[in-house]
């Protein structure tokens, strides 16, 4: 324990010292390249030093050792299908993964004079191509809003940018939650007591844990999206 | 004369480590999986540089300590230290797991063909020693999982196999 806290001692905290966490007027020539220390390799360097020369925490061996000792986990069943999950509004809904192309931070919507409507929100530049971007709460009528009584946004707010035929489209939902696996038979039919408006788009409801998952048509969401551009 | 068996033309992935003060890099394509240390069982009158037996899903896998092998040095017990498996070949043929316990096991690197050097000394006693790499300043020696298996660490493997 000695010798680590020693170690520690001598590492160059040159980011307080010359870096983006210091005051001096002189700073390392480095940050030209990485811009902040947190993309620099002496950063990162010093990091790994840091944690990676930390003692074993207790059971650490031992805990390894079971882990190890089980037989591995099961690999890809056929028939199971990955789908990424989100929030909108109150719903945890999801589509197929395959068709997600990436996820990013929202983008500055620049609105389409005399065709916005409240679905088709605008364009979006992404990686340098413009995309439209379409609000999914407002295309699917979920009416529940992404605002806390304080006026707050609750949640993360992502764009996604899904896929269908050779076109990519930006989607804005209220927070993206991960995937989840499951088999065909696992999907339950969508309940009586969900609203009509938002079941034609719902295949089924996957369970997962204590939260279910509605899982969306993703050939009806794409025919209500070219429905709201005309 | 080790030899490396890979396509030069090619950049070579490698996961980097630490003996004694120097930086080693094993070629990713050796590699079955790299795991964290984990309580071993010891092998009694065995070399001190066999770190012991380790159960991996099941099946009975040496561990060697390279850093006795290589240093005299035990390796530390820090978060850093792992255990590269490795897929080598017996002298009969057969595939054979093997656990590398080493140090500094932090990442992985690019070696790119025109930084390989070949070393200018081989040592008999060391045929586990490869090529050389110049990474970012670093020497980085490469080193063959399959030719830390010499002689008495190959006798090991054949009486623990006969056992299971």
């Amino acid at each position: 324990m000695q010798t680590y806290s020693r170690e520690i001692a001598v590492i160059d905290d040159c980011w307080n010292r010359i870096g983006v966490w210091s005051r001096a007027a002189n700073r390392c020539p480095k940050l030209q390249e990485t811009v902040h220390c947190r993309n620099c390799p002496v950063f990162a360097a010093a990091a790994r030093k840091i944690f990676e020369g930390r003692p074993l925490p207790p059971d650490y061996l031992d805990e390894w050792r079971h882990h190890f000792a089980e037989p591995p986990p099961a690999r890809r069943v056929p028939g199971h299908s990955s789908v990424l999950v989100f929030r909108v509004g109150g719903e945890a809904l999801s589509l197929p993964i395959s068709i997600v192309d990436e996820i990013c931070q929202p983008e500055v919507i620049h609105r389409l004079p005399h065709y916005a409507s409240v679905v088709l929100r605008g364009i979006v530049n992404v990686h340098g191509q413009l995309r439209l971007c379409f609000a999914m709460a407002e295309l699917l009528g979920i009416e529940d809003s992404p605002f806390e009584p304080n006026g707050k946004r609750r949640g993360f707010p992502r764009m996604m940018v899904i896929r269908h035929r050779e076109s990519r489209f930006a989607m804005l939902v209220d927070e993206v939650l991960g995937s989840l696996r499951h088999a065909q038979d696992e999907l339950l039919p969508v309940p009586a007591s969900l609203s009509r408006s938002l079941a034609k788009f719902m295949l089924g409801i996957l369970r997962d844990g204590e939260r279910s998952v509605g899982v969306l048509d993703e050939k009806v969401m794409f025919q209500a999206m070219e429905k709201s551009l005309k | 004369m080790p030899l490396m068996p890979t396509d030069t033309n090619k950049p070579l992935y490698a996961v980097v480590l630490s003996v004694g003060n120097d930086r080693y890099a094993i070629p990713v394509a050796d590699l079955v999986e790299v795991l964290p240390l984990l309580t071993l069982k010891q092998l009694p009158q065995t070399p001190e540089w066999v770190a012991g037996l380790m159960n991996y899903r099941g099946n009975a896998v040496l561990v060697i300590d390279t850093s006795i092998l290589m240093t005299g040095k035990p390796c530390q017990s820090i978060v850093s230290t792992r255990i590269l498996l490795t897929s080598v070949r017996r002298k009969d043929g057969a595939g054979k797991l093997l656990g590398l316990m080493a140090e500094g096991v932090t990442g992985t690197v690019k070696i790119l063909p025109e930084t390989l050097r070949t070393a200018e000394i081989w040592n008999n006693g060391t045929p586990y020693l490869g090529l050389l790499a110049m990474h970012e300043g670093e020497i980085m020696q490469i080193i063959h999982a399959d030719k830390v298996l010499t002689g008495e660490s190959l006798k090991l493997l054949e009486l623990e196999n006969v056992e299971g």
